[in-house]
């Protein structure tokens, strides 16, 4: 029976960030989303967590009771992009120009309720769907991994690169930012800054929805994992400067090969406490974020 | 608009609803003709389908009991409350049951830290309580749990289940995987402590949080050593997800679970990965292969099948909830009432064949189920059967 030689440190090593990558490519686009809602309206929305939580759990209930899966995912991107309509329609469009605290604790009450919602629809039990590529495995530097993990990376450059295109090359993404830039001068020029917040809300929703599918099959979700999903995005985002989004998505890779790092050298039981410690750090020594970008830019 | 003022508050009022609603409302007049059981469960947190499994056990075992005039003139009511995997809502649940409910006894569910949580609070108040749950700490030692009861396997005994098949393998290389809590990390050394003794090397363990999403890096590290077997201890949804990460790691040994991996969202969740994996568990759990040739595995297979029935689908967890509910309703025949010192004192004489296995209580074990009633299982074509 071969045993570990000392060369395989490396590829140990290698192994964990591989697995922290694909980890932390889910907490990247849960911190994508947080970073554009904020960029654009200056709020936190710690619902973003639960968003990717309804996604998941929709496609995999969906998947579970024999609809075909693009049909599921279809389902639960449309479902997940209402709700994300819904809290900014219906609580945080409501509260006017409330103090930016106010709507985070919306945001947070609005998390507390989609959990409760989600559990009385879907019950307390997980739910599970199959791999897209069922039983298929991918074999990396020595390590095998469930092809997946590839899904979840594919997806998170496919967010990075569309929210990129969305937010430089395109007319709303010009209003996006000149409302994150300046909300009173872009009213002035004739933007809403209300209509620029919902459809980056929607945006956010759909973004979480995506992780969400591509997540169920890996780890199957129920009604509570959107909070610890949230935190860990909103650390990402927080490390890569909150208002940067491709900073939210290094953040988040960040995030996950740290974890996976401290599991496999440590212990399980120390990965939240480094992950939020390092997240204090920052916070208290850069809060411009690890990767902050200049403030200043023309819009 | 006065419209977008009013929607949030709108919005609100089924919130407030439910929030109360989840209050309970029940009025528990104690009426001399109905026997109060609290039941204490995990109905929300990462084990919360066990915990749905012993609620639906429960209520089809108390309608059986109650239909079948087994206590004579007295029906057997149970207030159900959910713990939520939580210590201090399951001590709340003890005090309420005792103090408001007037229980003449408990049923705590499967999250072993929980009902030790609440066991001062049981001793204190000389309530009989029957724990669902496995670690070994809540019998042990009997001198300082007067008053609680057991009716799943003990660790120990499934590490000696384990490690005998093992060694009938011929397997004396195995790596170990445990999750982080009491149940776990008392698996664990139980196992490691079998395995000693038998001989057998436990190459590399490691462990995980129970709500962690993601093991990868443990069964990495785990199959990087490539042990002739893995031994998993964990609960469902854990054991499946662990299984489905050793089949994707390309893992070629055999692999062992101990009794948490019993419910049935475990072969929903590992799919075709569980194939062939084995675990140890009250052999009931294997439908199909239950002898009906004694009365006892009549009884059984039938309520095994009026449980599906009901349900959809078997759970393993069910059994022991059957069970403890019927070693109250045994107390409550043999004392003809509910004085809790005289159904402790019942309880600690009983002896029976319950759904799980023989089961049989002392002054010096609490534990009641018997070894004999455990198995080796492994999954062959999508279902639970006897290993031979």
């Amino acid at each position: 029976m071969e045993k570990r030689q000392t060369g395989d440190g490396v590829d140990q090593v290698l192994s964990y960030v591989l697995i922290g990558l694909a980890d932390g490519s889910t907490y990247a686009v849960v911190g994508l989303g947080i970073s554009l809602v904020y960029e654009v309206t200056g709020i936190i929305n710690f619902a973003q967590g639960d968003f990717v939580m309804l996604g998941g759990l929709t496609y995999a209930v969906a998947v579970e009771n024999g609809a075909p899966p693009v049909l599921a995912a279809a389902l639960a991107l449309a479902g997940t992009a209402l709700c994300g309509g819904l809290l900014h329609t219906a609580v945080l469009a409501p509260a006017g120009d409330a103090e930016p605290d106010r709507l985070i604790i919306l945001t947070i009450g609005a998390s507390i309720l989609v959990q409760g919602a989600a559990l009385l629809g879907f019950g307390p039990d997980r739910h599970f769907a199959e791999p897209f590529d069922g039983d298929g495995r991918i074999r990396i530097l020595g390590t095998s991994l469930s092809t997946q993990y590839l899904w979840c990376v594919g997806a998170t450059l496919l967010a990075a690169v569309a929210a990129w295109l969305l937010l430089y090359r395109t007319g709303w993404g010009r209003a996006m930012r000149a409302v994150a830039a300046d909300r009173e001068m872009a009213r002035l020029m004739g933007l809403s800054p209300v209509r620029m917040g919902l459809v980056a809300m929607v945006l956010a929703a759909v973004l979480a929805a995506i992780a969400g599918i591509v997540l169920a099959p890996l780890q199957p979700p129920d009604a509570s994992v959107g909070l610890p999903l949230g935190l860990k995005g909103f650390t990402a985002a927080v490390l890569g400067g909150l208002a940067s989004p491709m900073g939210a998505i290094a953040g988040g890779l960040v995030v996950g090969v740290v974890e996976a790092l401290i599991t496999g050298f440590v212990s399980s039981g120390y990965r939240e406490a480094v992950v939020y410690g390092a997240l204090v750090a920052v916070l208290l020594v850069r809060p411009g974020g690890l990767l902050a970008l200049p403030a200043r830019e023309r819009v | 608009m006065r419209w977008r003022a009013i929607l949030p508050l709108v919005l609100s009022v089924p919130l407030l609803a439910a929030g109360g609603c989840a209050a309970d409302a029940g009025v528990a007049a104690a009426r001399d003709n109905r026997i109060v059981v609290g039941v204490s469960l995990e109905l929300s947190g990462p084990t919360a389908s066990i915990g749905t499994s012993y609620r639906k056990a429960l209520e089809l075992k108390a309608a059986q009991l109650n239909a079948s005039g087994a206590l004579g003139g007295r029906k057997l009511r149970l207030v159900l409350r959910d713990n939520r995997t939580d210590n201090n809502a399951s001590v709340a649940n003890v005090d309420d049951f005792i103090k408001n409910q007037h229980a003449a006894a408990l049923i705590l569910g499967g999250c072993s830290q929980c009902a030790v949580a609440a066991i001062p609070a049981i001793t204190e108040n000389h309530v009989p309580a029957i724990s669902l749950a496995s670690a070994s700490t809540l019998t042990t030692p009997v001198a300082n749990r007067r008053y609680v009861f057991k009716v799943s396997p003990d660790p120990d005994q499934d590490a000696q289940v384990i490690t005998g098949e093992l060694r009938r393998k011929d397997i004396n290389d195995v790596g170990l995987i445990a999750v982080d809590n009491l149940y776990g990390q008392d698996g664990r050394r139980q196992f490691t402590r079998r395995a000693q003794e038998a001989g057998i090397r436990v190459a590399v363990t490691e462990k995980f949080g129970q709500s962690d999403t993601s093991v990868a890096v443990q069964v990495a590290k785990v199959v990087s050593e490539r042990p002739q077997a893995v031994v998993i201890w964990a609960v469902s949804p854990a054991a499946s997800i662990l299984v489905k990460e050793l089949h994707d790691a390309h893992y070629g040994g055999a692999v062992y679970l101990d009794a948490g991996a019993g419910a049935e969202l475990f072969l929903r969740g590992a799919g075709a990965a569980a194939e062939g994996t084995n675990m140890v568990f009250p052999t009931v759990l294997a439908t199909q292969d239950i002898d009906t040739s004694t009365p006892a595995g009549a009884a059984r297979k039938a309520w095994v099948d009026t449980y599906e029935k009901q349900n959809g689908e078997y759970s393993g967890f069910a059994s022991f909830a059957a069970d403890a509910l019927q070693t109250i309703a045994d107390a409550v025949t043999t004392t003809g009432g509910t004085d809790r010192e005289q159904l402790r004192a019942a309880i600690e004489a009983d002896q029976f064949d319950g759904i799980s296995g023989p089961l049989r209580f002392s002054a010096t074990e609490h534990s009641g189920l018997l070894p004999a009633a455990l198995g080796i299982l492994t999954v062959r074509q999508g279902q639970w059967r006897l290993a031979r």
